[in-house]
């Protein structure tokens, strides 16, 4: 696994890396004056959605309020028992015109109330923000300018760890995501692979959106949704400084629970199964790049975590093929380096080079951290391929779980 | 006709002292009934109002009622003390320092040697402004106002004469242009119209898609228009939820309503937070229930004084 996976990564970023590199150079000779940074400012639609979010949703707000002219911002509380109606409800009378709450008396799903705020709202674009994250200053400026492009459907966002130096268990999502969001996102969207945009920041046009009939109930609505703007024919980019900072879990075990969750429903129910038309040469809404990204998701979430199986089941069954003990710490050694050289072009594209430093030391460990979310992985596919588990997730209401589609 | 019973004598000096010569002749505070008035001596204030309700002057003139019957009574002035106006109220001090009041009207007066010799009976324009009716803000119909039915300025000089006690009887909010009484209700946003109707949002379970349930009423059935899945049961298959509320009058659509208020006097709409909150203010006074109180009154006094009446 480590042997495929971290040199792609690596040489991916790297090259990714020197290529802005030069062209940063050749653009500072022939012109010299910088470009006009945000240019393009279409109407947006910042939706709001949650489910017991009381407590962190007026900070939500007051992060999107001001920070865009063109604002609205839709709150829609899918049937909380805590006080998210009743703080949503004050923003809306604080700032009439610019907030809006939507209050449904039951739950009905993160996808439905979704797509409420969207039937709500005739804003050029709609950001999705999750009620329990901040945004950064320009967060939604950066959001927007790449939506000039008339090809492009969906822009993904930067998700940050807000509290990455409470404890270990932080400190290594935070360097994880720095990798694979931050910098990880940017190469997929380079190639054109990009599948998901987050649901915690993300930005759509709204009239794909309703040409789509909205989002297909969850989990994993955000890639789902991706895909199918996908499978149109529009573009997914990055927007690598908008920044959206979340809390991430604190305890191992909410960890894995939220990956467990999170990894179930991507390679198998929905590239395998629901968008498996994708790979099909033949299909009317072929494209050679989502097949590309098809394999890349099947490969490296799934193909990859079952051939780390066999072969640990092989090495375990013929004593002939277990590696020396040296071989184990070359193993773990080859990982590290991997580590290091991704923190290149980490280093490269980041604005606070001082903080990401810091999180960054925690490299070393890496491997093993990526070893147990590979077993998380390998366990949430299982349970998707034989019981299709992520069509049981408590995310989704028992009344909509029960008559949705089983893909 | 004064008339001073023998028997119970008041020699009370703070009270000579407050109403001077006056005063001197009221020591016989005990009452003798003569033609169905009863006769006393009790000391007391006296008013002048001007045609209009005001008061000739802030400081009452000192009297002393020598006889007084269900509706009217006999008063003793000083020569310098003669009402300038027939109008009068009457001030008749109590034992627990409260003061009770009553209006009159001066019908005939004689100038003897020991003063000045007055006939009253109840009533007047001074017996109206003490009615409750006077003193309590009633709805005026014509311009939807709370109004007293006397100047503001009767009120204030009846006041600052402590015949009145101002008291706020209760807060009503109102129109901030005219100050008239306006209707409150959940309303347009943008023109404050109350024709509003509340669109319905039907949301399918399946494929989440949520639209106006208009949009899934199709001839034969309920059919999600995302979906296309026919024979839709509601509860089951899919949900009602209130949308938004849309304006019949300007077209305006949104989910909040805003409490809007209607002035019911010159028809502006204003949200409520914007309505001025006025004190409906109204005036306290103790009435003297009837002028044959008096002679009562006085015969407390001496009963407190330690003589008994005969």
């Amino acid at each position: 696994m480590s042997l495929l996976d971290g040199p792609r990564y690596c040489v991916a970023t790297v090259i990714t890396c020197l290529y802005d590199w030069v062209c940063g150079i050749k653009r500072t000779i022939s012109s010299g004056l910088p470009e006009l940074e945000f240019s393009h400012c279409p109407s947006v639609c910042a939706m709001v959605v949650g489910l017991n979010e009381g407590s962190g949703l007026g900070a939500t707000i007051e992060s999107i309020i001001g920070t865009y002219p063109r604002l609205e911002i839709v709150v829609v509380d899918d049937g909380s028992d805590d006080d998210m109606a009743q703080v949503g409800r004050a923003y809306a009378s604080k700032y009439p015109g610019i907030v809006r709450c939507l209050s449904r008396p039951w739950r009905g799903g993160k996808s439905s109330a979704l797509n409420i705020a969207v039937a709500h709202t005739t804003a050029d674009v709609v950001i999705c923000v999750d009620a329990d994250s901040h945004l950064s200053q320009d967060a939604i400026w950066e959001i927007v300018q790449p939506f000039r492009d008339e090809n492009v459907g969906v822009v993904s966002a930067t998700v940050s760890v807000r509290n990455c130096f409470t404890n270990f268990v932080t400190w290594f999502q935070g360097l994880e995501y720095l990798q694979s969001i931050f910098v990880g996102r940017l190469v997929a969207a380079r190639l054109n692979v990009l599948p998901i945009a987050s649901g915690a920041l993300a930005g759509f046009r709204r009239e794909l959106l309703v040409r789509l009939g909205g989002w297909d109930v969850g989990p994993g609505e955000d890639l789902d949704m991706t895909v199918r703007i996908r499978r149109l024919g529009y573009r997914v980019t990055f927007a690598q400084y908008a920044f959206c900072h979340t809390e991430a879990p604190t305890t191992w075990k909410a960890l894995l629970k939220q990956r467990r969750r999170w990894e179930g429903d991507g390679p198998v129910r929905h590239f395998a199964r629901k968008h498996i038309d994708m790979a099909k040469p033949w299909h009317s809404d072929f494209k050679l790049s989502n097949m590309l990204m098809f394999l890349d998701g099947l490969t490296f979430n799934l193909l990859c975590g079952y051939g780390m199986v066999i072969w640990s089941v092989m090495v375990l069954l013929h004593p002939d093929l277990r590696p020396e003990p040296y071989a184990w710490m070359t193993f773990y050694m080859i990982s590290v380096i991997a580590e290091v050289i991704a923190l290149g072009p980490l280093m490269y594209y980041s604005r606070r080079r001082k903080h990401d430093a810091i999180v960054a030391l925690a490299f070393p460990l890496m491997p093993a951290y990526r070893m147990l979310l590979l077993g998380v992985r390998i366990f949430s596919n299982t349970a998707e391929i034989l019981w299709r588990k992520s069509f049981t997730e408590p995310h989704v209401p028992p009344h909509v779980r029960a008559v949705t589609w089983r893909w | 006709m004064t008339t001073v019973d023998s028997k119970s004598v008041v020699s009370d000096a703070a009270q000579r002292d407050a109403f001077g010569p006056v005063a001197s002749q009221a020591k016989a505070d005990g009452a003798s009934i003569e033609h169905g008035r009863s006769k006393c001596s009790v000391p007391l204030s006296v008013f002048a109002l001007t045609s209009d309700g005001h008061l000739a002057s802030r400081k009452p003139v000192a009297a002393v009622a020598t006889s007084c019957a269900e509706g009217s009574a006999s008063l003793s002035l000083g020569w310098d003390a003669m009402p300038a106006y027939p109008s009068l109220v009457l001030g008749v001090p109590t034992l627990d320092g409260r003061t009770l009041f009553a209006g009159c009207v001066l019908t005939s007066h004689e100038v003897r040697d020991d003063g000045i010799h007055c006939e009253i009976n109840r009533g007047g324009i001074g017996e109206i402004i003490l009615t409750e009716e006077a003193r309590i803000p009633t709805l005026n119909t014509e311009f939807f106002q709370y109004r007293l039915p006397c100047d503001d300025s009767v009120y204030d000089s009846w006041l600052r004469a402590g015949i009145l006690k101002r008291t706020v009887l209760d807060r009503v909010l109102v129109c901030g242009k005219c100050r008239s009484v306006a209707t409150f209700r959940f309303a347009c946003r943008q023109c404050g119209s109350g024709r509003v109707a509340q669109k319905m949002l039907a949301h399918h379970f399946a494929c989440a898609f949520v639209a106006p349930a208009s949009e899934f009423e199709t001839a034969e059935t309920l059919k999600c228009p995302n979906c296309r899945t026919k024979h839709l049961v509601a509860g089951t298959d899919f949900e009602y939820m209130p949308g938004d509320n849309e304006c019949d009058v300007c077209g305006w659509s949104d989910r909040e309503l805003e409490q809007t208020g209607h002035c019911l006097n010159c028809d502006s709409r204003f949200a409520a937070h914007k309505a001025v909150e006025q004190e409906l203010v109204g005036y306290h006074v103790e009435r003297l229930a009837s002028l044959a109180d008096i002679a009562d009154l006085g015969r407390s006094r001496v009963t407190a004084a330690g003589h008994v009446p005969a």
